[in-house]
């Protein structure tokens, strides 16, 4: 092959701008930890991993649900928990009640249930994030409103929110259910907290408790033992129940919470083999080249810097 | 004798000194001088020898070659353009990966130096929002956000769309441009070949300067427009033709290139009849401007028409589960939650908007199935959109779907990159053959300036050689 004087040029400048291409890439490589930032570079690895970044972002957002959930129902559990104390006293003023012998002794129970009722009103109208924790789906506004006689006392309670709760999705198509109706009259659906007409529960706590008090001012004995003491009993395998669920509830949350972070750690490592680069063989592939660069440098500055006309 | 000689040297050395001053032209080809032994003279010893003549200064260039390379170069002109206009694209996509800004502490820390925003993190966090308001419909907040995330998907719709939009109006430019540049080249060839034709008239040599000129001229042309090329060898004239209409015949220029505008909005490209006026459409096959044009009507085209569809679909899915839904006041409702898009609309990618009723009153934001405030349902719906496949989009998901858009439109790029190294390759190939015939080389040239001047320096010695020998001759007679 015949060689001119623009060959060794034109090689020289062809391979130089290889190398500086290569150097540059390679740079990039070990600056961003990334073998490949735009579609064309990598195209089938950019789909998955556009895919696993979409998914984990999915991910993130199911951790944060079940962040927020978890946070109801610690609140939820809270309500409950101090809910049960109010049964349990009331239960245990019920037992004790058989026991006394004057009216009045039953009229001071009667002060004391009145302050539970007040108390369990309360629980039952908790706020949590704006949101009333028992109003169910319309939970903006008090659930439970009280009627009061005229000495301020609470002769009735009623119920004004949502008997239908919402089901929150914590991973793709699994959804649960965090919260509890304050009440269910048509016996079908959510149990409610304080109410529950189904058969077999039948539970109304502050009916229950607004009867006990009126048979303790009256020291009713009969009715409360035969009345007012099983449904309070009632009342409390409700809210019993209610522990349990949120219990039940409380575990698929962590479940979740627990799966995403796996899943999390199993799309990371996905998303890394697709588009990290190795930093040790970039590192050792731009030190072959910039060895290959000056290489060509020196070669090439050797064999154009002569020619014949230096020995002319 | 000598005299003839003494030309004949110096014509040599002044060839050597245009084929050195010519070394850094590329389109340069080297000469040489053909040297013939002159007429011997008859003699009583027999033909007796007159030295030698210059028969013809010859330029060393293969026809084969140049064809080739024109042809090849061509098909350069249109893979490079055609990476251009993709590269273009992809910038305008703006879909970059960068895995340090993909967790929320990545993204913070990637505030204000670059990150990652494309239209499928606009998607993705957009129905990660209406998840998030799902967990607390009534949250001003959540729905705050969720009308922000929805805000930012719009505009990053519009923004790619009308990116698009813009690079497909800059490539219609570059197409006309190109057909500018054609023409004052078919000109050029034109008149070169005139020249030619007129120099050469009567074999008295080689226009081999002026056809530099013109091959270099056709190069240039090829890599615009996929041409042929042809020289009359009985009346040494010089015919092309482009996409089989012959634009020069017989050097004159019958046809000039035009553009025009088709259906789509894009431009083509025809030949118009000098005479006639009459315009015939061409189906270019390479050249820079069918490069431009392939990229424009194919991959480009295609990401425009996916961008729309997935807009589409995103606004009329969302419309669809959010019109009967009710607002938080438990009332209003029948509201459109994206505007602008109208079912099988072509422009939705342009037009999509969030409709600022909801803007200015995020509690229109229509979450609840049944009117309760605290009802999830309609939000919960168009939250679980995001992993449901789509008939229009193929059965893929909305980020599925464009996803996938992003690759293809890589692949083309990616394809059209590593056509265009193979066709690097073959020119590299094809000039480096062309260098080693016809290129100049300074240590032959210099070898020549040495045989040349050695020559004259002898022819010059031969007449003063002879001058004294006459002068001997002369001194006898005296």
């Amino acid at each position: 092959m015949r060689v001119t004087s623009s060959s060794f040029p034109s090689l020289l400048n062809y391979q130089l701008g290889q190398l500086a291409t290569k150097q540059a890439r390679l740079q990039v490589q070990a600056g961003t930890g990334q073998r490949f930032q735009v579609g064309s570079e990598d195209p089938r690895a950019m789909r998955k991993v556009l895919d696993l970044q979409s998914e984990m972002k999915t991910l993130l957002q199911y951790e944060k649900n079940i962040g927020n959930l978890t946070d109801t129902v610690e609140a939820s559990f809270a309500a409950v928990k101090a809910l049960k104390t109010v049964t349990d006293r009331a239960g245990e003023i019920a037992t004790r009640s058989d026991g006394l012998r004057t009216v009045e002794e039953a009229k001071t129970f009667a002060i004391e249930v009145d302050q539970l009722i007040e108390r369990a009103l309360q629980l039952a109208n908790t706020r949590h994030q704006s949101s009333y924790l028992f109003g169910g789906t319309g939970n903006t506004t008090p659930p439970f409103t009280a009627t009061r006689d005229a000495d301020g006392r609470i002769t009735a309670i009623a119920y004004d929110g949502s008997e239908d709760v919402n089901e929150m999705e914590i991973a793709e198509g699994i959804t649960v259910k965090v919260s509890i109706p304050g009440a269910n009259r048509s016996g079908s659906g959510d149990r409610g907290l304080f109410t529950d007409r189904r058969s077999g529960v039948n539970a109304d706590l502050f009916k229950s408790l607004i009867d006990f008090r009126g048979n303790l001012q009256k020291n009713n004995k009969a009715a409360i033992r035969t009345t007012d003491l099983p449904n309070i009993l009632k009342d409390e395998e409700n809210i019993l129940f209610h522990f349990g669920n949120i219990g039940a509830v409380q575990s698929r949350l962590e479940t979740g919470a627990a799966m995403a972070n796996r899943r999390k750690a199993s799309l990371e490592g996905l998303a890394s083999k697709e588009s990290d680069a190795d930093l040790a063989q970039t590192l050792v592939s731009l030190s072959e080249i910039q060895n290959a660069y000056t290489a060509a440098l020196k070669t090439g500055g050797t064999i154009l810097s002569q020619s014949l006309l230096d020995f002319l | 004798m000598s005299r003839r000689a003494l030309d004949t040297n110096r014509q040599g050395i002044e060839i050597t000194g245009h084929n050195l001053s010519n070394l850094s032209n590329p389109a340069y080809a080297r000469q040489r001088l053909r040297i013939q032994t002159g007429e011997a003279l008859p003699s009583p010893s027999g033909p007796t020898g007159t030295g030698s003549v210059v028969s013809a200064i010859e330029q060393v260039r293969s026809q084969l070659l140049d064809s080739q390379i024109a042809i090849e170069t061509s098909i350069t002109g249109f893979l490079e353009s055609k990476q251009k206009a993709l590269e273009f694209g992809e910038v305008n996509l703006g879909q970059r990966i960068d895995r340090q800004a993909t967790t929320p502490e990545g993204i913070s820390a990637a505030q204000g130096v670059g990150g990652q925003f494309g239209l499928v993190e606009g998607i993705t966090e957009f129905f990660n929002s209406l998840q998030a308001l799902s967990v607390s419909p009534n949250s001003t907040a959540d729905r705050q956000v969720v009308l922000l995330k929805a805000e930012n998907l719009t505009t990053k719709f519009n923004n790619v769309d009308s990116r698009l939009e813009r690079l497909r109006g800059g490539l219609n430019v570059s197409v006309q441009d190109d057909i500018v540049e054609a023409n004052k080249l078919i000109k050029e060839i034109s008149d070169l070949s005139a020249s030619i034709t007129s120099s050469e008239l009567g074999g008295t040599g080689n226009a081999n300067d002026l056809k530099d000129r013109r091959q270099q001229a056709v190069e240039s042309l090829a890599k615009v427009v996929n041409l042929q090329t042809s020289i009359d060898s009985t009346t040494n004239t010089f015919s092309l033709s482009v996409s089989g209409r012959t634009l020069i015949s017989a050097n004159k220029i019958d046809e000039d290139l035009a553009t025009f505008t088709d259906d789509a909005g894009g431009r083509q490209v025809r030949a118009v009849n000098r005479t006639t006026l009459v315009a015939t459409n061409l189906t270019l096959t390479s050249g820079s401007a069918q490069g431009t044009i392939n990229a424009r009507d194919g991959a480009i085209a295609s990401l425009k028409t996916q961008i729309n569809d997935l807009a589409n679909a995103l606004a009329t899915g969302v419309n669809t589960l959010h019109s009967p839904g009710f607002a938080l006041d438990g009332r209003s409702k029948d509201r459109l939650f994206f505007t602008g898009v109208t079912a099988g609309s072509r422009t939705a990618a342009r037009d999509i908007a969030l409709n600022s009723a909801l803007l200015q009153d995020p509690s229109l934001i229509q979450a609840s199935a049944d009117g309760q405030p605290g009802n999830n349902d309609v939000a919960l719906s168009m939250a679980r959109l995001a992993s449901q496949t789509n008939a229009a989009l193929g059965n893929l998901t909305f980020v599925e779907s464009y996803n996938q858009s992003v690759a293809n439109f890589g692949q083309a790029l990616n394809n059209t990159n590593s056509q265009l190294l193979d066709q690097q390759a073959v020119d590299r190939m094809l000039l480096r053959q062309r260098d080693s015939l016809g290129g100049v080389s300074v240590d032959e040239e210099m070898t020549n300036l040495v045989i040349f001047q050695r020559a004259f320096q002898a022819s010059a010695k031969m007449i003063t050689t002879i001058d004294e020998l006459i002068q001997s001759v002369i001194a006898l007679s005296r």
